[in-house]
């Protein structure tokens, strides 16, 4: 599933750029989180637990900066693994702007894949929710 | 070969009539409405631990490692296990289908997982809610592999392959060739070819989810198992091998079922995983299966693909058979499959006279949920693609809908009739229930709607008629492997009067909802000559009764049949019993004693009278004052096994009388069609069922609804859905639609009465009437589309393809050829 859009945050390109590179910064973004584990600048995994219709469903997410232009673009790959159901998610993200304080246009695009019982919760909403949560976290990002 | 003979019945009719035949209310239905019925859920064993079956997230995948160390850990766990676990402690389960898909290795759980959903492992903990978070802690190292979730491309040897060991994925292939299809062809006036025919997937979500409760005591060897399994002894012969007990170790038992529809059949595989747990733990296991996991694994009705279709027309309309390939997709495994590669030919030429009949069966295994019994079991796919060839013929070569029916019907007068492949039709009058059909919906007012139009709008009729073919004879399963030592059917029922003059009766069935208490005692009490309120049914199923034989369960449409006619037999001996001590008693002949209202007395002189109380007083606890010959030959406890008439079919020529009654559903209904949207609205749906002598016609009327509403929620809601690489993507009742009150129209029944000549009640067994709304619907949707519109190809047809076929978007080629 593709779902992609764009945004202003009342944030600029440095301090967004800065919180959505630092995984510890990103922890406070992300919804749910209740475990980071940080390996390098480039790798972390975060345990999730949002609530579904079944309930929590914990994640050990994965995450992967694959990509990345300081100040400009950053691309993760998130690998998440639960009992009985898994999630992949490729995240991309760019800041454009001339560098204004108050503020940034964000563009981002995301591709995720849904195994297992997750895949068939919402399946007519799952790109609305997907891109209502990637919203909510740039938005927590420049918070 | 083997010409079909069904046995002359002794009619038992002349017996009943008092009570049966009237809409008693039904006696369940006290305790179910009051909140006061048992179900699996309810009951609960000391010490009992529950369990949480961790299931595959990929539809197909090696398991490269599983470890349960986390979960193990965890307080309040008391027990996991995996696949290869349990290879170590059970034998794989027995096969019905014949070499090469008898080489499939299956244990209770999955060494490879092959559909999403395969459960992989399993947890017994404290809680149920314990148990799924312990669940989420095993690791399980997959491998994944491509799927192949298409019953035409499984079929194809460059497809991936599920089970290794088969070499392929063929459940079973075979040929059913009736009469000379090629004559025919050759000598039509006109051949109808259809490229593409497409029965979808479904279900029918009963209320109440499987579950069950398993204890294996460790002391005894036995294995309690309360379960609402609907066809226990036949899980019973798959589990016993298995786990390496014998029959009288493995004791089934439950109350109340919150519906089946044949989907509780093969729920075998998890209640072996529960007994396994329960040895090793110590405790007893139970499992509540949550409704998400019921959609993703609980089994599916058969989806099936109609190719190459065939069908040889005289020009005055006499359709002469048909000619096609058909694919039937079984899903991951075969749990009671291949069955229903048979199952279909019960119902060979549907509704009508058709002669010539070729079927180029074959049966895959694909990576989605493994299929399962589910109402209508494999004849309503069947009954649906003759009902669009006759639709299709009637439009193609414009012949009057209800005409060609009435025409190619089997008549009235031909009953009993014979079916090319050996079947005998019990009874009926196709063209009268179509009548009543007709004007349940007024059917000449429509036309005249349909003339008149409004914008925006079209109006569609349909007529859908199928059969409802009733009491399997099991012999049919040696068509598909005459290796398998089955044939007839039966079924079991004990009447006992008790030390106070009660009447109690156990059943063989394990009713899920269709009132076999109020019915057995209906039956019953006309035998004994007392009220149906004086005679006790056993609730549920309980083996230890011995009330069972190997067939016993609830399937099939048989318990009309089945069921009652034992109950009946049952009845009937103890009734002679009565009246044998009775006339000892009395110092009087049998035939001399009038058994009515409780009491035996002497024809012509009440006064000269015993009680039933009294009966059971001298049997019982008195026994001294009978003369030895009299207390030796009664036990006022009968049991009686009633067995259909049958013969072994032929495996060779696939022929013989796979089923004993057919109950004959024709409905009609008119649809209103938004051209903009796609939406179906039904504005009349008219159903006219023939079962038989009707025991109970409130009940039968239920079923009726009931069935009719499962139909046109299927026809217009409910499919499953899954993605190319085999994501169940709508194991939920928000994305799969399952029809409320507010989709059910209001329906208009009528009946017609035809009593089976080959039951001992006339009745015939009913219920699985499922599939008349889907021919229906299609064929309105048909006729609402106009005569230039593409063919409604498919079962299930959402405003979405409505709406594509308004665009003339979906299509399965139609071509006609005259001579």
């Amino acid at each position: 599933m593709r779902a992609d859009g764009s945004l202003s945050v009342q944030a600029s390109r440095e301090v967004m750029w800065s919180r959505l590179s630092d995984p510890r910064e990103l922890e406070r973004a992300l919804p749910a989180v209740e475990e980071v584990e940080v390996s390098d600048e480039d790798s972390f995994s975060v345990l999730v637990a949002p609530s579904t219709a079944l309930g929590e469903t914990p994640l050990w997410v994965d995450v992967q900066v694959a990509e990345r232009r300081e100040g400009e673009h950053v691309r993760l790959v998130c690998r998440g693994r639960g009992g009985e159901y898994d999630a992949e998610l490729a995240l991309e993200i760019s800041l454009d702007g001339d560098g204004d304080a108050d503020g940034c246009e964000v563009r981002w695009s995301a591709e995720a894949s849904f195994n297992g019982i997750l895949s068939a919760l919402g399946q007519r909403v799952l790109p609305a929710i997907l891109a209502s949560q990637v919203e909510g976290v740039l938005r927590a990002a420049a918070s | 070969m083997t010409r079909a003979v069904v046995e002359t019945i002794e009619s038992v009719e002349h017996e009943l009539g008092r009570y049966t035949g009237r809409s008693l209310p039904r006696t369940e239905d006290r305790r179910l409405l009051k909140g006061q019925g048992q179900f699996v859920d309810d009951t609960w064993m000391f010490r009992q631990g529950y369990v949480h079956f961790l299931r595959s997230p990929h539809a197909h995948a090696n398991i490269r490692r599983i470890d349960t160390s986390k979960a193990d850990a965890l307080p309040g766990v008391y027990a996991t296990m995996t696949a290869a676990e349990m290879a170590e402690r059970c034998e794989p389960f027995f096969r019905i289908a014949p070499d090469p898909a008898a080489r499939i290795v299956e244990y209770p759980l999955a060494l490879k997982a092959r559909y999403e959903g395969d459960a992989v492992a399993m947890v017994m903990a404290e809680t149920r809610e314990l148990a799924r978070s312990a669940a989420e802690l095993i690791e399980v190292e997959y491998e994944p592999l491509p799927a192949v979730v298409d019953a035409v491309e499984a079929a194809d040897p460059r497809s991936p392959v599920l089970h290794e060991e088969v070499g392929s994925n063929l459940a079973w292939q075979g040929i059913y060739d009736y009469g000379d299809i090629d004559w025919a062809l050759e000598n039509a006036d006109h051949v109808v070819r259809i490229e593409r025919l497409h029965f979808h997937r479904f279900s029918s979500t009963p209320l109440e989810c499987q579950g069950a409760l398993v204890n294996w005591d460790l002391g005894t060897g036995q294995v309690e198992i309360v379960s609402n399994i609907q066809f226990p002894m036949f899980a019973s012969q798959v589990m016993g091998p298995s786990l390496g007990v014998r029959q009288d170790q493995l004791l089934w038992r439950y109350q109340d079922s919150g519906g089946g529809f044949g989907n509780k059949i093969a729920m075998y595989p998890q209640v072996a995983a529960l007994a396994l747990i329960s040895r090793k733990a110590g405790r007893p296991a139970k499992w509540t299966e949550y409704r998400s996991e019921n959609l993703l694994s609980c089994g599916m009705g058969n989806e099936r693909t109609f190719l190459d279709i065939e069908v040889p027309v005289m020009a005055d309309g006499t359709i002469l058979g048909f000619k096609l390939r058909a694919f039937d997709d079984a899903g991951a495994y075969l749990h009671y499959e291949p069955l229903g590669a048979v199952i279909w030919s019960q119902v060979t030429p549907g509704c009508y006279r058709f002669k010539h009949v070729h079927v180029d069966y074959t049966e895959t295994m694909t990576n989605k949920c493994p299929t399962v019994p589910n109402r209508g079991y494999s004849r309503l796919q069947h009954l649906w693609m003759i009902e669009r060839i006759v639709d299709t013929v009637a439009r193609r070569l414009d012949f009057d809908p209800v005409q060609l029916r009435k025409q190619n019907y089997v008549q009235p007068e031909d009953y009993p009739y014979e079916t090319p492949n050996g079947c005998v039709y019990d009874s009926g009058d196709l063209p009268g229930a179509l009548d009543k059909a007709l004007s349940l919906i007024d059917y000449d007012g429509a036309r005249e709607l349909q003339k008149r139009g409004s914008a925006g709008k079209r109006i569609g009729i349909g007529i859908g008629s199928t059969l409802d073919s009733g009491t399997n004879n099991f012999g049919q399963a040696r068509i598909i492997n005459p290796d398998l030592p089955f044939s007839g059917n039966g079924e079991a029922a004990t009447v006992k009067l008790d030390l106070y003059g009660e009447i109690y009766c156990t059943l063989g069935t394990s009713p899920t909802g269709q009132g076999h208490e109020t019915t057995a005692a209906q039956v019953i009490a006309d035998i004994l000559r007392v009220e149906p309120g004086d005679v006790r049914v056993n609730a549920g199923f309980n083996k230890e009764h011995s009330a069972y034989v190997g067939f016993s369960g609830t399937y099939a449409s048989q318990f009309a049949v089945t069921g009652i006619n034992a109950a009946i037999g049952a009845a009937r001996r103890l009734r002679a019993e009565i009246i044998k001590v009775g006339a000892a008693v009395l110092g009087c002949e049998e035939a001399d004693i009038v058994l009515d209202g409780g009491v035996a007395s002497y024809r012509g002189d009440s006064e000269r009278a015993i009680p039933l109380i009294g009966i059971a007083n001298v049997v019982y606890a008195n026994n001294a004052v009978l003369p030895p010959e009299i207390a030796d030959s009664v036990s006022l406890n009968c049991r009686y096994v009633y067995r259909p008439p049958f013969q072994v079919p032929d495996p060779e020529t696939k022929r013989g009388n796979l089923t004993l009654t057919y109950a004959i559903q024709v409905h009609a209904c008119v649809i209103e069609l938004d051209e903009e949207t796609g939406q179906v609205r039904i504005l009349q749906y008219g159903a006219v069922d023939d079962c038989g002598r009707r025991i109970n016609p409130q009940i039968v009327e239920g079923q009726v609804h009931g069935a009719t509403g499962h139909g046109i929620a299927a026809a217009l809601h409910e499919a499953f859905n899954y993605s190319p690489e085999g994501q169940l993507l709508n194991a939920n009742f928000y994305d799969y639609r399952v029809a409320t009150a507010l989709d059910i129209p209001e329906l208009k029944t009528d009946h017609i009465e035809s009593p089976s000549p080959f039951t001992p009640n006339g009745a015939k067994g009913m219920g699985e009437g499922g599939g008349a709304p889907l021919a229906t619907i299609c064929s309105a949707i048909q006729d609402a589309l106009g005569p230039d519109a593409p063919l409604v190809s498919d079962s299930h047809n959402s405003s979405e393809r409505v709406w594509r076929l308004l665009r003339g978007q979906e299509s399965s080629h139609v071509d006609v050829s005259s001579r």
